[in-house]
């Protein structure tokens, strides 16, 4: 039976966001949505995540729906499976589904994309330069001022397992957990020096690929950027999972 | 109505959990101040202090254990004394609930009835204090929905909450009270009126009156208290 997750659940993220679970050509796959010149095309991860697949597939059965639908890999590899009526107005609830140590790829026009931070030619990026692949990611938030990180999530109780509280959002600062300037201000800078005293949203992807969007060079619409990759001396703590 | 009379919970308090509005200012809200309870209210172009007849007992306490500062007033009648030390900052505690009149008193000997205001029509100018008071937000329909945190270890625990259905009579005060308005701020008052600030055409605000809900209104706030 698996269990709400106490770490960080994304909820309202665009749709290019999340990884998803898809039937196609005979056999349900892991997808996600890739924003090529042309438009949105979805691609099917390459090689075998069958695993994976049917360890989603079974959470969403298991709690009262349909195979398939969205996922998400965070930053400790965790994979979080939304579960229930989206359109629903009561919380969606976040389950664990374990951990996914595998690197997705996928076929785009006979080139190989990942998530990883590199460009259309595989070289790393540079801090600063367009994000390149898919990106799904985890949102975090660069507080006005630019000098804190928190993300917000529905609080669940203590009791094991846990339980959703009605009502109440759990706002996390990284302030308050490092409790260490030095390390507060070196997990801030990258994502800083894109934003800068703003603020603003930003993702952190399962290589820990931080990128954000700001306006695009040409007016139109969002531009991701990569920012660097965040310290995990210095970021929140890994959310207790079940074993 | 009887005087105004504080039932003090013993020490230590206990937490409140519930429905709050921070401060807005040094001159908003209920305060011990001077060995008084009281508030500002605007007159002419300045504020005066006006203290509640019959205090003694809530201004003891305070000060006792805090030396004074801002005091909430609930509507349900609890008493919520927000904690201000660096060790405490963001927690609140209920100390007590009043029962009573709300005879607020200024210098010059003027009062004003928190209970008992008038014969006041929604839309009407509010003449009492207009910043003491549960902040909420007004729906459509006349429902009341209020936000609040509480920090916490990590950051801080954010709750919202109806806390009372729709209601068309408030509806329609706040209608009138903002003219082309259907939705928005309001305070409701200790003594259950309320009251919502209008913006006026020479730029400023001023405190409109927006309908009563009875005190039976506000249930179950009892799952609020956390005791140490």
């Amino acid at each position: 039976m698996s269990q709400l997750y106490r770490g960080l659940w994304p909820q309202v993220v665009g749709t290019l966001a999340k990884y998803s679970v898809r039937f196609i050509d005979g056999a349900w796959r892991v997808t996600v949505l890739y924003a090529a010149d042309e438009g949105l095309r979805f691609l099917a991860v390459e090689g075998d995540a069958a695993d994976l697949v049917d360890k989603i597939n079974e959470i969403k059965v298991s709690t009262g729906g349909q195979p398939g639908g969205t996922f998400y890999i965070n930053e400790y590899r965790h994979v979080l499976v939304p579960v229930g009526d989206h359109t629903a107005s009561r919380q969606v609830p976040y389950h664990y589904a374990g951990r996914y140590g595998k690197d997705f790829h996928f076929d785009f026009e006979g080139k190989t994309l990942t998530t990883k931070p590199v460009d259309a030619g595989g070289e790393q990026l540079a801090p600063g330069k367009q994000w390149f692949g898919p990106r799904p990611g985890i949102p975090y938030v660069l507080a006005a001022g630019g000098t804190d990180i928190y993300f917000e999530t529905p609080a669940l109780t203590d009791a094991d397992p846990p339980d959703i509280r009605p009502r109440m959002t759990r706002r996390v600062q990284l302030s308050r957990v490092l409790k260490d300037k030095g390390l507060l201000s070196q997990a801030v800078a990258p994502v800083f020096r894109i934003r800068g005293y703003q603020g603003g949203r930003f993702y952190v992807n399962e290589h820990g690929a931080i990128f954000t969007p700001v306006g695009a060079h040409d007016g139109n619409g969002l531009d991701y950027i990569y920012c660097g990759e965040i310290d995990r001396k210095a970021w929140f703590p890994e959310p207790a999972v079940p074993f | 109505m009887t005087g105004f009379a504080f039932h003090k919970l013993p020490a230590p308090f206990p937490r409140w959990m519930g429905p709050f509005s921070p401060g807005r200012g040094n001159h908003s809200g209920f305060h011990v101040r001077g060995g008084k309870l009281g508030t500002w209210i605007q007159n002419g172009s300045g504020q005066s202090f006006w203290w509640v007849r019959g205090a003694d007992s809530l201004v003891d306490c305070v000060e006792r254990h805090w030396s004074g500062g801002r005091v909430l007033l609930l509507p349900n009648g609890f008493v919520v004394k927000p904690l201000q030390r660096d060790h405490d900052v963001g927690v609140r505690a209920l100390i007590g609930h009043f029962t009573g009149s709300l005879l607020l008193k200024a210098a010059d000997g003027s009062t004003f009835d928190l209970r008992s205001p008038g014969e006041l029509k929604e839309g009407a100018h509010w003449p009492g204090p207009s910043t003491t008071g549960l902040e909420c937000v007004i729906g459509q329909d006349g429902s009341l929905s209020c936000r609040w945190y509480h920090p916490t270890d990590w950051g801080r625990d954010e709750t919202i909450c109806l806390l009372r259905g729709p209601d068309s009579r408030l509806a329609e005060g706040f209608r009138v009270a903002r003219l082309g308005e259907n939705g928005g701020r309001v305070r409701i008052t200790a003594s259950g009126h309320i009251i919502t600030n209008r913006r006026e055409n020479h730029g400023g605000w001023d405190a409109r009156y927006v309908g009563w809900a009875s005190p039976e209104s506000w249930k179950d706030w009892e799952q609020w208290i956390k005791n140490n």
